[in-house]
């Protein structure tokens, strides 16, 4: 989609989807919709309805980052751990790595 | 013209083809031309008990590393302070594979893989063992799970008052983890030709490192398990989204059998001669166990003395015990696994403890610790110790079990002496524990049990190459495993019917014969003539003795040859020939029959029970009181290959060459599609209008 | 480490045809299509070539009548394809499109001289550079250990020699120029032959032989496009004002 030949009050309701959509465990998409709408949301100048995006957009961008650090900190206290907890340490993984403990 | 019949096999036209265009600039296919395979090398594996693991694992991709040949220690020493091309793999000759070596250059960063020569007959340079011995095993064999500890005044290791150092020249090699793939090469082509990679591409120059490009090798055997068997034995139960195993018990079967079918009675006393011995052995190299002293002997003279009892059973000189009359049963069993903290005996031991001895499927009457009479037991007796055999006891015995251990001791050199045989007791100037055997087992079920070990070493092991590769280097005397096997045949006899039989002797052709099947080549006349036909077709394919070591408990083809054998053996022996068309099972209370190769039709009461470490029954993995030894699965893509390492500088150079022709295509190629008009134009200036080329 | 080196054999065997493709190519579908189309037909000649090599048989033992016979089929095939190509300008679609370019026939030629060097080039190299991933080098049995750059070379060398020879192929089949259609044969014979000549120790010959006739090609297919040293020199010498350009020149019709 060309946002170009988008109308201001599309690309509202398109930013808006995203972001609702976005609470469905879809962090990617919130950041999506951050890097898509940065440019309409705090460069172009103002139109109707942007501070509602730019309200969207910092809700994507927080919640995205919130996914963001929770799971990079979720992953490495994995990495680290898991052989240490033992069996519970397997009963979440999916894949049990060979040859190591 | 190879190449074009390696493609023609294929019978892919487009490949075809492709030959006919490129192969004139490539010749043949690259990876044999880089790559030279090795298939004659047998690999260190990885196994684990409660708390550690032991043995060799490559990463998973395989180990790279630059060949080092170790023949000496100026070799040796050369690499540990002075070799820059790390990781190696350093190839060592037999007398320079010793732990303290390894783990030097582990420890120096220097190895990423080792190998060894080998060759059974020394036929190469360099795969004689060294003089002083070699035995990977631990100083003090199975301490831990047998009779005496390891603390107290008869344990090995803590150096009690009483102690002997059974194994006095182990490394313990067997059980370190060393982290990086071990092989053992065997073939002497190959062998050959890694030398001579290593001496035109890697061989030092007056002391100095050589030039790229270096003669390397890729070491694959990559282990599935690590840690310990609890965590192993978790993992494989836990869910599954793929196939991976991790690793699998040690086990297999014990062979037992009796003079005479135990169906008709019912043991209320002590009613049952057990006389035993051990079926396997092991190696650091688990596939090149010939286990010569270290069980084939035991086995050996067993097998000879159950078939002197058993020609006095087939031409009914004797006849089945009368239990009322104070007579008894002659029970033997060869245990497996018992190198690995008794497996097979301990086994044997829960199951008659637990009323699960015999199998309850056979209908015998239950066999209870309590039942057996005495004990006897055959460990290594091959190897003479002052030109004398030892039958040990355990000096912790309670005093009427030690006066009934006295009466065998005195049968037993009884016996002995009139063939000319002596057989002492040990612990006549110092007292000293039982050694490494399956009595230990036994006894820690039931501490009165009489019973004796005989084995040829007085303290310390006679055999300096116990558990190793090299154990059937040294020369075992067969008169006196002769005599020995008839001492034993009388003895068991005395001790069953309380009447001495003159008209016993063991057969020196047969304990030959016995001993050559086991130790130099399974496929010899009296193996193929004790099995079935269609086991003694397969025989005839197979070459060398029968692999000792005791393997994983799930095997594919049901229990390892040697089980099978010892029965087929065990059968032969003691069975009688039954003339009864049909040969069914089950015929006059004989649990084995089966025709043999000759097509007789032959019976006894011989059987197999589980030796698998109870530990894997309870699920205690982490168990003190029974084995849980654990051997890691791998992938079947192990290998080893040799080829060249470039120099790093010259592929520097081919990256740089590539990098720097792109380029410099770039820069022609934009110039001439910018200027194609003017550069693409005849001489008379006629251009042509071009919007899309602007 | 011989990651290095798998990628500077990719560079060196097809850096330069893939930076002709995207900075000549890539942006104009149609020479895409022709491009594709000529690998096609390069494939198709290898298969007709792989089907006479199983049938008849005396080829499997001499090496270098096989080789005759698939230089042959390649050329043919090139033929071919140029036949196919001419029908294809009468239609309307094409010459509306050539319309726009007066380079266009030499451009055609050139893509499906590329197409068909790429596709041979890929046959050639790919096998080596699936084979080169792993720890080792070359040289166990005594085989050269320039074997892979030389091997990356020559592919380079035949790409490009493709390409030459498509422009001169063409050209010489609309223009009559028989002479030009010897010239290429032999000259592909020529270097294939060449290549027999390699053995473990020395690729010099066929390395020779393949440059030379490479800087030859080149040479002469720059000329049949209508380059010459004088418009060399004038594009080094002297830039045209773009606005005299207009004036100085006579417009002509590129189907002419």
């Amino acid at each position: 989609m060309d946002l170009r030949k988008v109308s201001d009050q599309d690309k509202l309701q398109l930013c808006r989807r995203y972001f609702v959509i976005g609470f469905a465990f879809l962090p990617f998409l919130w950041f999506v919709n951050f890097v898509w709408f940065f440019k309409y949301a705090f460069y172009v100048k103002h139109f109707e309805g942007q501070k509602k995006m730019r309200y969207y957009l910092t809700g994507s961008l927080i919640g995205f980052l919130v996914w963001f650090i929770g799971l990079t900190v979720w992953i490495s206290v994995y990495q680290k751990n898991r052989a240490s907890w033992g069996a519970t340490g397997d009963m979440i993984s999916f894949l049990i790595p060979l040859g190591e403990p | 013209m190879a190449y074009f019949q390696i493609f023609l096999r294929v019978n892919i036209i487009f490949i075809l083809l492709f030959s006919v265009l490129k192969i004139k600039v490539y010749g043949d296919k690259i990876e044999q031309s880089i790559y030279s395979q090795i298939s004659g090398y047998s690999s260190c594996v990885t196994l684990l008990n409660a708390t550690h693991q032991i043995g060799c694992t490559s990463k998973r991709k395989g180990n790279v590393g630059v060949v080092h040949y170790i023949d000496s220690d100026e070799n040796f020493k050369w690499l540990l302070n002075k070799g820059k091309y790390s990781p190696y793999v350093s190839l060592f000759t037999a007398e320079y594979f010793t732990d303290d070596r390894l783990k030097q250059l582990i420890n120096a960063d220097k190895l990423s893989g080792a190998l060894v020569l080998y060759a059974r007959n020394f036929t190469i340079n360099g795969t004689n063992p060294p003089n002083s011995g070699f035995s990977p095993e631990y100083p003090c064999p199975n301490e831990k799970f047998g009779l005496y500890g390891s603390n107290g005044v008869y344990s090995c290791s803590g150096n009690g008052s009483n102690s002997v150092t059974w194994n006095d020249n182990g490394s313990e090699m067997s059980y370190r983890d060393y982290g990086i793939p071990v092989f053992a090469l065997y073939k002497e082509n190959e062998i050959n030709n890694l030398i001579k990679c290593y001496k035109d591409h890697n061989k030092p120059v007056n002391g100095e490192n050589p030039d790229y490009p270096l003669c390397g090798v890729e070491m694959m055997s990559f282990m599935h398990a690590a840690k310990d068997t609890p965590t192993c034995m978790r993992k494989s139960s836990a869910p599954k989204y793929t196939q991976n195993g991790f690793c699998d018990p040690l086990g297999d079967k014990n062979v037992w059998g009796t003079l005479f079918s135990f169906a008709d009675d019912s043991f209320t006393h002590n009613d049952v001669i057990l006389a035993t011995a051990k079926l396997d052995s092991t190696a650091f190299f688990h596939d090149l166990a010939p286990g010569a002293d270290n069980d084939a002997t035991g086995v050996t003279v067993l097998l000879a003395a159950a078939e002197v009892l058993g020609n006095l059973t087939r031409n009914d000189s004797i006849k089945a015990p009368d239990l009322k009359k104070n007579q008894k049963h002659i029970m033997f069993s060869f245990f497996h696994g018992e190198v690995w903290d008794y497996i097979g005996s301990s086994r044997m031991v829960y199951d008659m403890m637990n009323g699960d001895f015999p199998d309850k499927g056979l209908k015998l009457p239950r066999l209870d610790l309590s039942n057996i009479a005495y004990y006897l037991e055959l460990n290594q007796v091959g190897l003479l110790d002052e030109n004398s055999l030892w039958a040990h006891r355990d000096p912790e015995s309670e005093e009427h079990v030690r006066s009934k251990t006295k009466t065998m001791f005195n049968t037993l050199s009884k016996f002995g002496a009139s063939v000319n045989l002596a057989i002492k007791d040990p612990s006549q100037s110092k007292v000293q524990p039982l050694p490494p055997a399956s009595f230990q087992r036994f006894l820690k079920g039931n501490r009165s049990i009489p019973g004796l070990v005989i084995a040829d070493h007085k303290a310390a092991y006679t055999n300096k190459f116990y558990n190793s590769r090299f154990d059937d280097v040294q020369r075992l005397d067969v008169k006196h495993l002769t005599k020995l096997a008839t001492t034993v045949a009388k003895t068991l006899y005395e001790l069953a019917y309380n009447e001495t039989n003159d008209d016993m002797a063991a057969n020196e052709e047969r304990v030959t014969e016995l001993l050559g099947c086991l130790i130099v080549n399974q496929n010899c006349s009296l193996f193929k003539q004790v099995v079935t036909k269609d086991k003694a077709y397969r025989l005839a394919s197979q070459n060398g003795p029968l692999p000792r070591y005791v393997g994983t408990d799930n095997k594919l083809n049901g229990p390892s040859g040697i089980t099978v054998m010892t029965q087929y053996l065990l059968a032969y022996f003691t069975g009688i020939n039954l003339n009864v068309t049909g040969c069914p099972a089950g015929s006059g209370n004989m649990s084995f029959v089966y025709h043999n190769a000759y097509g007789t039709c032959i019976g006894a009461s011989v059987y197999s029970s589980p030796a698998k470490s109870p530990a894997f029954i309870l699920e205690d993995y982490g168990s003190t009181e029974y084995s849980t030894w654990t051997e890691s699965r791998w992938g079947n893509d192990n290998r080893i290959r040799m080829f060249l390492i470039a120099d790093p500088t010259q592929e520097a150079i081919t990256l740089a060459v590539g990098i720097m022709l792109t380029l410099i295509s770039l820069v022609v190629t934009v110039f001439m599609y910018r200027k194609a008009e003017q550069l693409f134009t005849p001489g008379d200036r006629v251009l042509v209008i071009n919007d899309d080329m602007q | 480490m011989t990651l290095m080196t798998l990628f500077g054999c990719i560079f060196i065997a097809f850096g330069p045809a893939t930076v002709i493709f995207l900075v000549a190519v890539a942006r104009d579908h149609f020479h895409v299509i022709i491009m594709i189309s000529s690998a096609f037909f390069w494939l198709l000649s290898l298969l007709i070539s792989s089907i006479w090599w199983t049938i008849v048989s005396p080829l499997k033992t001499q090496l270098a009548f096989g080789v005759a016979f698939s230089v042959l089929f390649q050329e043919l095939f090139r033929y071919a394809f140029f036949v196919l190509i001419k029908k294809a300008e009468d239609s309307e679609l094409v010459s509306l499109a050539s319309k726009s370019s007066g380079l266009f026939k030499h451009k055609t030629a050139f893509v499906s001289g590329l197409g068909y060097g790429i596709m041979s080039g890929l046959f050639a190299m790919v096998n080596i550079l699936a084979d080169i991933t792993g720890p080792g080098a070359p040289g166990l049995n005594g085989e050269s250990p320039q074997f892979l750059i030389i091997s990356a070379l020559l592919t380079c060398a035949f790409v490009l020699l493709n390409t030459f020879w498509g422009i001169i192929w063409f050209e010489s089949c609309s223009e009559k120029k028989y002479g030009y259609l010897v010239v290429v044969f032999g000259s592909h014979l020529f270097v294939s032959l060449m290549t027999l000549l390699n053995n473990k120790e020395s690729y010099l010959g066929s390395m020779l032989s393949a440059y030379l006739v490479l800087v030859v090609m080149a040479v002469l297919a720059f000329k049949v496009a209508g380059g010459s040293l004088q418009n060399l020199h004038s594009i080094f010498a002297r830039k045209l004002p773009s606005d005299m350009r207009s004036e100085d020149v006579t417009v002509v019709s590129p189907t002419t």
